[in-house]
This record gives C-alpha cells, sequence and structure tokens, in this order.
C-alpha cells in the first residue's frame, strides 16, 4: 500500500472512531473535488451536481469501513459519484454518454498530442481548449492544497511567503509542498497521457 | 524481458507547468451556502453512522461480556460448588461522546493506549488522555458530562469521582441522577460539584476554577471554598486563594463549544432545543410569559440544524415556530414574535 494510500486509510479510521476534526478535514479536502468531477459530466448543472455529491458523500460515510486502502480515497469516493451519476442521468432521463469521463474522451488524445507545442504559443483555440480541459483534469487528481497552491503560484502569482500564510505553514513547508504539487501535476498529467494512450489502442 | 503495452509516459518539463496551470484557469469555486448544505447532510449522515457503530459495538461489549460471565460462572460451579461468587466485572463509568482530533485512552493494568473510539467504555482505572491537538467528551454513567480541553490526562478513579493530573475539563453535571456529588480531584484539592457547569484547570503551579452556572465547592486542606456563578477561583500550591469575577460566555469558553455534541431536532420540543443552546453558552433560559413557556413545550421541530451555529439556529428555527429571542447579557429571552411580551 502506498504511502498516500495509508494516509487515506488513517484518515478513514479517523473518520470511523468519530473524529469531528477528521469530518472537517475530509469534507474540505474531497467535497470541491467531488463537486467539481461531478459538475464537468452533468453539463455544468451545479444543482444536480450538489444532489449527486450530497448522494455520494453520504453512501460514503455509510460505508466507510469497507475502504481498504487499496485505491485513493478520491477515486474510492468517485467510483460512488459515478453511480449516483448515472442514477441521476436515469432519474432524468439522459444519455448515458452525458455522464463519460473527460479521461474517456477520444478529445484527449489530441490535446494530448498538443502538449509539445504548448510553451511556445499554441495558437489553434480548440486545442488550447483541450489541453485547459485536460490540465484541470490533472489538476483534479492532486489533493486540494496541491491544486490550491499551484493555483496561487501560477494564476494568482502569490510568493511562497504569502502561499505560506494561506496554508497557514512556515515558508520552508510551503517551498516543500509547492515542490510536490509540481511533481504530482507532472504525474497525473503523465498518468492521463498513458490512460489516453491505452484507449487508443 | 517484459512484453508490456504499458504506454511510455510524457512528463511536462517543469517550466511548462506554469503556462499549462494559466491556460487551465483558476478551478470552479463552489459557492458557501451550497458547501454548508452538503456539510449539514453529510455530517447528519456521519452522526447517524457513528450512533449505529456505537449501538453495535455496545451489543458485541455485552454479548461478549455475557458470555464471558457464563463461562466463568461454569467454570466456577465446576471447581467449587459452594465458593462465594467472584468479584463483579468491571463496570463501565463514562463513554466517550464525542472526539475532536486523536485521544488516547489507557486501561489498567498495563495494556498500552489505544486510540479513544465514539462509544468506547471506560472503567475504574481507566485514563484519558487528550494531546495538543485533540480534544475529548466523556458522558458519565450518571449522565454527567465532562469535556477534556487539548493536552489533558484524567483518570477515573471511582463513581463519580475523577483525578485531574494535567490541562483542564469542563463539567456540566445537573443531569447526573445517581445523587452521588460529581469530583474532579487534583493535586490541590477536591472541587465538587452541586448542579453546576464549571471549568477546573490546572495552570503551571496553581488551580483556576470557574463557574459558569450554579455552585462549586473546592475542598482544600480542610477549608471549604464556595464558588458561584460568574466567579473564578485561583488557588496557588502556596495555599493562597484570590476570587475574581469572570463572564459565563465568550472567547474563554470557546473551547468547550468545540466538543459540542450535534443536536437532533427531528421530533423534539422547541423547549428541549432551547434548553440545550442556553447549556452550550452559559446562559438562562427565561420565557416572557406561561403562553410562550407552553407553546415551546408543545412545538415539535423537524429538520436538522447539524452545520449551523448557535445563531444559525436560532435564526432558522425560531421563526417557524412563531417565537422570537432577545439576548440580555447572559439571559435567552424568548417571547412571541405576534406582538409584545405579557408579562
Amino acid at each position: 500500500m502506498s504511502e498516500a494510500h495509508q494516509h487515506d486509510k488513517a484518515v478513514v479510521g479517523r473518520l470511523l472512531a468519530g473524529d469531528e476534526l477528521a469530518f472537517e478535514d475530509f469534507f474540505a479536502s474531497y467535497f470541491p473535488r467531488l463537486f467539481r468531477f461531478a459538475l464537468a459530466r452533468l453539463d455544468h448543472d451545479a444543482d444536480a451536481a450538489e444532489e449527486v455529491v450530497q448522494s455520494t458523500l453520504c453512501r460514503a460515510v455509510t460505508k466507510l469501513a469497507t475502504y481498504r486502502g487499496e485505491a485513493a480515497l478520491f477515486t474510492w469516493l468517485c467510483t460512488f459519484c459515478r453511480h449516483e451519476m448515472s442514477a441521476h442521468n436515469l432519474r432524468g432521463r439522459r444519455t448515458a454518454n452525458d455522464a463519460s469521463l473527460l479521461e474517456d474522451s477520444p478529445d484527449v488524445r489530441a490535446a494530448l498530442e498538443s502538449l509539445g507545442a504548448l510553451a511556445e504559443a499554441p495558437d489553434e483555440p480548440l486545442r488550447r481548449q483541450e489541453l485547459a480541459r485536460l490540465v484541470r483534469l490533472a489538476l483534479e487528481c492532486l489533493p486540494e492544497r496541491y491544486g490550491d497552491a499551484l493555483e496561487w503560484k501560477y494564476i494568482h502569482e502569490l510568493t511562497v511567503a504569502e502561499i505560506a500564510v494561506r496554508l497557514q505553514v512556515g515558508p520552508k513547508a510551503a517551498e516543500s509542498l509547492l515542490t510536490r504539487a509540481r511533481e504530482a501535476f507532472r504525474d497525473a498529467f503523465a498518468t492521463l497521457q498513458a490512460g489516453a494512450e491505452a484507449w487508443e489502442r | 524481458m517484459s512484453d508490456s503495452h504499458e504506454p511510455a509516459r510524457s512528463r511536462p518539463d517543469e517550466k511548462s507547468i506554469g503556462p499549462l496551470v494559466r491556460l487551465a484557469g483558476p478551478r470552479q469555486t463552489v459557492a458557501d451556502e451550497r458547501m454548508r448544505r452538503v456539510k449539514a447532510a453529510v455530517q447528519a449522515e456521519w452522526h447517524r453512522q457513528q450512533r449505529i457503530r456505537s449501538r453495535q459495538r455496545a451489543l458485541r461489549w455485552t454479548i461478549g461480556t455475557l458470555a464471558a460471565a457464563a463461562l466463568v460462572l461454569v467454570a466456577v460451579r465446576l471447581r467449587d460448588r459452594d465458593a462465594p461468587a467472584g468479584a463483579p466485572a468491571a463496570r463501565a463509568l463514562a463513554t466517550v461522546d464525542a472526539l475532536s482530533g486523536a485521544a488516547q485512552v489507557i486501561s489498567v493494568p498495563g495494556v498500552g493506549p489505544r486510540g479513544a473510539r465514539i462509544g468506547d467504555r471506560l472503567q475504574v482505572g481507566d485514563r484519558m488522555e487528550t494531546t495538543v491537538g485533540s480534544r475529548a467528551a466523556l458522558r458519565l454513567a450518571g449522565g454527567a458530562s465532562v469535556r477534556l480541553d487539548r493536552a489533558t490526562r484524567l483518570r477515573l478513579v471511582a463513581d463519580q469521582a475523577m483525578v485531574l493530573e494535567e490541562g483542564a475539563v469542563y463539567v456540566e453535571a445537573e443531569t447526573s441522577h445517581s445523587g452521588v456529588p460529581l469530583e474532579i480531584r487534583t493535586a490541590f484539592g477536591v472541587v465538587r460539584d452541586i448542579g453546576t457547569r464549571f471549568e477546573v484547570r490546572l495552570q503551571g503551579p496553581a488551580l483556576r476554577l470557574r463557574v459558569r452556572q450554579g455552585l462549586v465547592r473546592l475542598l482544600q486542606r480542610g477549608e471549604t471554598h464556595d464558588v458561584r456563578r460568574g466567579e473564578e477561583l485561583m488557588l496557588g500550591s502556596d495555599g493562597r486563594v484570590g476570587r475574581s469575577t469572570t463572564p459565563v460566555d465568550g472567547p474563554d469558553w470557546t473551547w468547550v463549544r468545540a466538543l459540542e455534541t450535534a443536536f437532533d431536532i427531528e421530533g423534539r420540543s422547541l423547549r428541549e432545543f432551547l434548553e440545550w443552546i442556553a447549556s452550550e453558552h452559559g446562559w438562562q433560559l427565561r420565557f416572557a410569559d406561561r403562553a410562550v413557556e407552553e407553546k415551546a413545550r408543545t412545538t415539535t421541530l423537524h429538520g436538522s440544524i447539524i452545520g449551523l451555529t448557535p445563531e444559525e439556529a436560532l435564526a432558522a428555527v425560531l421563526p417557524t415556530s412563531g417565537v422570537e429571542h432577545r439576548l440580555e447579557r447572559d439571559v435567552l429571552l424568548i417571547r412571541s414574535n405576534t406582538g409584545e411580551a405579557k408579562d
């Protein structure tokens, strides 16, 4: 079991023990990610995403004891979320394709191919759009704090000291977290690429 | 040699990360209101699951104890039918009622610490420990509630008696059904409740006792000190006693609320809800007239206030019940919202 999965298992252990602080951390960490996960797959219908994610998390807390740490907790939650989205789509008579995952999309392949040219100047709007979707997907795979740190660093252009304040840690810890976030992002992106290539075959 | 079809991974280089993240733009934020709604629902379900698990654990414990007792009984009968009955099985003095962070239970004799869980049953000699990042609440068999602040060590020594070895506890003892006064024993003296809510804190070389409601008696080297609502007593290791007034609500009491057990309003009366919220704040509950009091007694609530602050809960519940509140110093006054209250 990986270190990250062990951490996830410890989180679940604390939830099972009734630790209120653990619940706060769990909700703050996973709700936004699951919400965005559902939103992207429900035609950006925020009310539908809210309903689905609420059902997902309520179902997950009843099944916590079955979590074995074999997959990341977020992946485990996404499994419930997919079921809830299917049920939601059936109720609303939407097509099953509506809930298909971005990483399953054939467009992902094309987006990946455009990655190499990104650093220069991607000037083709569609490719840029698809690439942006892929990056968002990669960001969604990261722990919430990693996503926050990367966003603060590269979009809001905060300094490490400012990020440290927001993360409520020291500058060294913030720098270290940023390094881990960059690494995790690169891995997530590479994993998505591998998945897309496998899908192609 | 592997013939794996594992696709090659192409990791973006360091310089590409910034442009990539900027290209994607900020992630979509979730409206606070939406987040709060979902959190309240999920937290309510999580609490419900806790209660179910706690009941299941208690049932397993009971079955296990009964089975063990049956085995002991058989063994004793086989050995000597005339032998006197053995010592009764240790009885639970308290149950872990709430946790915030990781707390530990240390049982005697010689068993290593174990992570505390909601519903754990503590017996004579058990010690509960919180860390600098955790808090815990115990429910005593007599009904009283004892909340442990951070970095606290508390040992159960008898029915209604415990030794505070380090840190601070907040006691809510008016619900005690046993008639035996609850005692907090410390190196400085014994704090005995007389139906009240109070905090005992070991602060370096001194003991601080603050009373939020009712009356507390401190017994120390043959001397008795009574401390009343809104009073604070400091007792030094040299035996010196200092007294002052203290607010019964506000920042100094915030830690107590961190362990607030969620109040499930579904099917409960408005009066029960008001009594709970007043007790959590150290407020005195008062009704403007008998009609309002009767309304509070007979009004049944539905829904959930989990996830709401006490102020938000009051704002959500009272208008639908036809009453309103006013907070005057530490008195929560409830009156009809259809007109002026009668005397």
